[in-house]
């Protein structure tokens, strides 16, 4: 039932109040759906049916029941016309089945006219009367020849009834509420009833009145009908007729039409229908209706209820729609089934009952005793306004093009989630993404946080483009400070959860604090909660996102870690569509930490654009001309599995724990092995490249695996073994692992057990005991998996071996040596996270071991992609630049973003993740890479036997540092924070 | 013989260009809710499949409309009149692929092949859409795919649940060029 508290759970109560089974204190402006209308327990009518009980609650069915008959006699002169005799039963429903009976009994036709949206009860007869589907649509069919028509349309009534008379199918009786109640409270129009009356007469029809939540008093009359004189044929009672005491119903009629009762008066009968308990509450009901006037009470609270509804509504226009009823039977109507939810619970936490409706869930039934205290309902109306203060307005009262315009916030500690418009003030110098979610983030978070405590921010943030046609940027990014390496960090991800949460109305989240037990984020559009996930921890991935689509639906967008990340494994990622990952940097230990599973989204709201015809050309345009060319097309047909022949080509393909560049059995892990056992293509949304190889091996299948992991966890591990590399990057996803940190892990952990630094069990080459490991890490389950758990850098440092570990600021390096390509070395040792090939990527430059070049191009790449990830670009859209980002940014949004704008706010970007950096502790001394680089010589392949030299290294660091703006000890300087409009946010 | 817009989920990448083409054509915005096809992606098994209408020889959407509102143009497209649509949902129940639906309003919308040239077949890169005549092999496809006929669930569900049931269809080697050829 559409109710928001336990209403049934009353156990006790007088008048007005109602106490709940813990003792909670409700003001009760629900009235028990319209049976308390003489108020809770009334002691007259409780005193009388005490009295009967001593005497004979129920009776012999052979013997007359003087009490039933007095009660019919009353009945009989309040009822309109010439109704006179009755039959009693226990509930409305039965009321209403009677009636129908009755009537075919007394017309011999079959046929009823009801209304749509009309409510008359649930058992088979009524609820061929039902007009909704969903009560209906299973139990077909049910009773023949019923029809519905539009309540309040008496001509729509005629055109039926004339219908069905000219076709021979007629109609016994219509039948009608006076006000439609369940519907949400629909009064109809004044001529209505008075109409009915004349088209029934007209074709010789039976009018039936169901008046079991408009009768005795509710209106403000004694009977709906009565506010138009209308006398029907047949009249139902309930619901208050057993003076809110005692089960109690009724169907009534004139004595012409009873006489088909009378050849045989068993055809209707009841054994518990009439009791006399039943009967003595009806009768002090009655009294107590008429000595209290309740009809009246009702007409003057119901005009001061309606009068003050609607200088509410005039108060809260979004959030009130609609106010309407009779007497005290109000409905009022919410924009949306959502805010009427949030209005019902904010009163229900106030202790106000309400109820909702069963055929309509915007609306909210005011339905208080009849006889409620004036200062009840001033206290009600207190509450509600209380409540409607608390609402926000319709999100978008604005409509952003491109941008969603708002962003979640969401504190998990207390559990508080808000939605805030987007800060517009930053979008033109953060744009989007990465550079978004670095404002945000650096506004929240002191630079000294603990990235494991509550203290620490996740920041996700889509870019403008995201859940457009724009090509490859609906890329998602995620900015936290990490638990792997303590520096700022971003981490992105592909697939279509960005897509989804804008379409939901974000452009972000943010998310503080830590809840008390696993939670995971529920959004669905502007309903969003915080929903219990204690079932799901220690789950994978994939079973978590199979329970997710269970709860929510087919095509619900998920991120959501392992127990890896449960377990607080430094570089434990999140994952999304199964295969893919925020992998870099410890994402999904951020989410551990915070005991926050997954964030499961549904949206079905859209992205604007300023126009389309001129947003979808531009955008075809570039993609014909520039994507779709030979520059990208290596992602559509081989992926970044051709990566592996390019690397080793070039001498620059880890192998061995990075002893050597260059991996003789390459032939088991390239494109071509790869291609051999690919059965589809996978695409993140709206990406015509569509990347992925979905691969099966062996009854092993996977997406992937993509190159880093074909290096790291192959070439570097001496695993020159596809089926196995497919296994171990399945189990990874599915615990929710960065293969590329668990691969740089485990290759130096096999090199430490060869050269016998200490013997973790692993060996160059040997797939079983590798496969093992990785679930040992994910669990901190064996001493090397807690070992393995804390990466390369602290595992070297832990068995003095710290220069072994190839990795950066304790992040693992990826599948580019850079002693074979001197830039990747500085974009390693510069990068705000440690050693990232996303930051900048100069394999491709014709000298790779020109110092002075490759410090100018690691500057520009940089900005340049820290401009294409706040845009949210794919890194494989790589001809791609800032004039064609901004001319595609410029006309989504109508209005015109430069290049050069573009370019600034990638520069901004580096040079506010810097500032971070420092505050938080870094210095020049970090920005350094290990001896395994500085120290070690290459092996194989065409720079056999090179280091990239400290010297080299502090070479180009300080020509970077001076081409940034920044000092020798690679501090940004007053001049550059000034030009970027950074001067105020150096702390 | 008339053209038909026919899915071949083994090529489909998930991508959902054309959901977003379909809804920029038909809502004027990238609101894929409101798109005429869809895309379910079972991402963990690596196969998508495309929801398109098949414009049924007997459209179960025109048959059960008690206001007539759904009918077949003069192209042989089923169509939806707006204007006579009362948003009784009972097309939306009685479709047993799921491919219409209803606005907030409660007025139905469906595929209407736009005029004869879908937007969603101009947007696909990997040949998963096409818009022709069909042949043998596009008959047997087709003929597959409506042979799924689910009764219970909501559009959504009743999608997913195709695209569950075909999985063997949707998954098979090669998967890119070779088949249809477009």
């Amino acid at each position: 039932m559409a109710q928001t508290g336990p209403t049934q759970a009353g156990v006790s109560g007088q008048g007005s109040i109602l106490v709940d089974a813990l003792d909670r204190e409700f003001l009760d402006a629900l009235g028990g759906y319209g049976l308390y209308s003489y108020g809770i327990r009334h002691p007259r009518i409780v005193a009388a049916v005490k009295a009967q009980l001593d005497r004979s609650p129920q009776y012999s069915q052979e013997m007359l029941d003087p009490l039933r008959a007095q009660l019919a006699r009353v009945l009989a002169l309040l009822t309109p016309g010439k109704i006179q005799y009755g039959f009693f039963a226990n509930s409305g429903t039965e009321a209403v089945e009677g009636a129908m009976k009755l009537a075919k009994l007394h017309t011999g036709r079959k046929g009823f006219i009801a209304m749509l949206r009309a409510f008359h009860g649930k058992t088979l007869g009524a609820l061929s009367l039902m007009g909704k589907k969903v009560f209906r649509a299973p139990l077909l069919p049910l009773l023949e020849g019923v029809r519905h028509v539009p309540f309040g349309d008496a001509a729509a009534v005629e055109q039926t009834l004339a219908a069905a008379k000219a076709v021979g199918d007629d109609i016994a009786a219509v039948v009608a509420e006076p006000v439609q109640g369940e519907a949400g409270v629909v009064v109809p129009p004044p001529d209505y009833w008075p109409r009915l009356r004349e088209i029934c007469n007209h074709y010789g029809v039976l009018l039936i009145a169901d008046e079991v939540q408009t009768g005795m008093g509710r209106t403000g009359e004694i009977f709906g009908v009565d506010h138009w004189n209308v006398a029907p044929d047949i009249i139902c009672l309930g619901k208050a007729l057993g003076g809110g005491v005692v089960p109690m119903s009724a169907f009534m009629s004139t004595p012409a039409i009873w006489e088909c009762m009378e050849p045989n008066p068993f055809m209707h009968t009841t054994t518990t229908g009439g009791n006399p308990l039943a009967c003595a509450a009806a009768l002090a009901a009655i009294k107590v209706l008429l000595e209290e006037d309740l009809a009246g009470q009702a007409k003057t609270k119901g005009a001061y209820m309606l009068n003050q509804l609607r200088q509410l509504q005039a108060k809260y226009p979004g959030v009130l729609a609609e106010v309407r009823g009779l007497g005290l039977l109000i409905g009022m109507e919410f924009p949306t089934d959502g805010i009427g939810y949030k209005v019902a619970a904010g009163l229900f936490s106030r202790g106000v009952l309400t109820a909702g409706t069963l055929t309509n869930a915007k609306t909210i039934r005011i339905e208080p005793a009849l006889s409620v205290p004036q200062n009840i309902l001033a206290e009600v109306l207190n509450r509600l306004e209380d409540v409607l203060k608390t609402i926000e307005l319709p999100r978008r009262a604005q409509p952003m093009n491109l941008y969603a315009g708002q962003v979640l916030h969401v504190d998990l500690t207390t559990r508080a989630i808000q939605s805030q418009p987007l800060n517009l003030a930053w979008l033109k110098d953060y744009i989007g993404g990465w550079g978004l979610g670095v404002r945000y983030f650096y506004d929240r978070v002191d630079p000294q946080v603990d990235p494991l405590g509550p203290d620490n921010a996740v920041v996700i943030m889509t870019g403008p483009l995201c859940g457009t046609l724009a090509p490859t940027a609906s890329r998602t990014c995620l900015v936290s400070k990490s638990p792997h390496t303590g520096t700022i960090f971003e981490s992105n991800i592909g697939g279509a959860f960005g897509p989804e949460l804008k379409f939901a109305g974000y452009d972000g989240i943010v998310v503080t604090g830590r809840a008390d037990r696993p939670v995971y984020l529920r959004i669905e559009d502007d309903q969003v909660s915080l929903e219990d996930a204690q079932s799901l921890w220690g789950q994978g991935i994939f079973a978590t996102e199979e329970w997710l689509a269970a709860a929510m639906g087919p095509g619900v967008k998920s991120l959501s870690i392992g127990p890896a990340g449960e377990n607080l494994i430094p570089y434990a990622c999140i994952g999304s569509e199964a295969y893919r990952q925020m992998g870099r940097g410890g994402a999904g230990a951020l989410f551990g930490s915070k005991k926050l599973k997954a964030i499961a989204c549904k949206g079905t709201g859209g992205v604007q654009v300023a126009d389309m015809g001129l947003f979808w050309g531009k955008i075809t345009q570039y993609k014909e001309s520039n994507l779709l060319t030979d520059a990208n097309l290596w992602a559509k047909n081989d992926g970044t599995p051709m990566l592996v022949d390019v690397t080793n080509e070039m001498g620059i393909h880890p192998t061995r724990n990075f002893t050597a560049g260059f991996n003789p059995k390459r032939h088991a892990l390239n494109s071509e092995a790869v291609n051999a056992i690919k059965i589809g293509d996978r695409a993140c949304a709206s990406c015509p490249l569509g990347c992925g190889n979905f691969t099966s091996l062996n009854g092993v299948q996977v997406e992937g695996p993509e190159y880093e992991t074909l290096c790291l966890a192959g070439s570097n591990c001496e695993v020159n073994d596809l089926e196995q590399v497919m296994r171990f990057n399945r189990l990874c996803d599915d615990l929710g692992l960065d293969t590329i940190s668990t691969g740089g892990t485990i290759g130096l952990a096999m090199e430490l057990s060869t050269s016998g630094v200490h013997d973790f069990g692993l060996k160059f080459g040997q797939a079983a005991e590798y496969l093992a490991v990785a679930g040992e890490i994910a669990g901190l389950s064996t001493p090397r998996g807690r070992d393995l758990a804390l990466g390369a850098a602290k595992l070297g440092a832990k068995y003095g071996a710290a220069g072994e570990a190839a990795q950066a600021k304790g992040l693992e390096m990826p599948a580019y040596d850079p002693r074979g390509s001197y830039g990747m070395g500085l974009a390693y040792a510069t990068s705000e996270r440690g050693a990232c090939h996303l930051r900048a990527f100069t394999i491709l430059a014709d000298d790779p071991f020109k110092l002075k070049a490759m410090a100018r191009d690691v500057m520009n790449q940089q900005n340049r992609n820290a401009a294409k990830w706040s845009m949210c670009f794919c890194d494989f859209w790589g001809s791609v630049d800032t004039p064609m980002m901004a001319d595609m940014l410029s006309t989504g949004l109508g209005r015109q973003i430069s290049a050069e704008d573009l370019n600034k706010a990638g520069e901004r970007v580096w040079n506010l993740i810097r500032l971070f950096n420092l505050r938080a502790g870094f210095t020049a001394a970090d920005d350094v890479l290990p001896e395994k680089m500085t120290k070690q010589a290459l092996k194989n392949g065409p720079h056999d036997g090179r280091v990239l030299s400290a010297e080299n290294l502090a070479e180009m660091k300080a020509l970077y540092y001076h081409l940034r703006g920044w000092d020798a000890d690679g501090r940004p300087r007053k001049e550059k924070l000034r030009e970027l409009g950074l001067e105020n946010l150096a702390g | 013989m008339e053209k038909h817009l026919l899915a071949i989920p083994n090529r489909c990448t998930g991508c959902n260009r054309c959901v977003y083409a379909c809804a920029a054509v038909k809502e004027g915005m990238f609101m894929p809710s409101k798109a005429r096809l869809k895309i379910n992606n079972i991402p963990h098994q690596g196969y998508s499949v495309p929801s398109v209408c098949f414009h049924c020889p007997k459209p179960d959407c025109l048959e059960a409309c008690p206001e007539e509102a759904i009918f077949r143009n003069e192209r042989g497209v089923v169509v939806v009149d707006a204007r006579k649509c009362d948003g009784c949902g009972d097309c939306v129940s009685a479709c047993p692929y799921g491919m219409i639906e209803q606005y907030g309003s409660g007025k139905a919308f469906k595929c209407d092949l736009c005029g004869g040239n879908p937007a969603c077949v101009a947007e696909c890169h990997f040949g998963a859409l096409v818009f022709k005549e069909p042949d043998k092999t596009a008959r047997k496809l087709r003929g597959t795919q409506m042979k799924q006929r689910i009764t219970e669930g909501s559009p959504a569900q009743k999608r997913h649940e195709l695209a569950v049931r075909i999985r063997d269809e949707a998954v098979r080697i090669p998967r890119t060029p070779g088949y249809m050829g477009g």
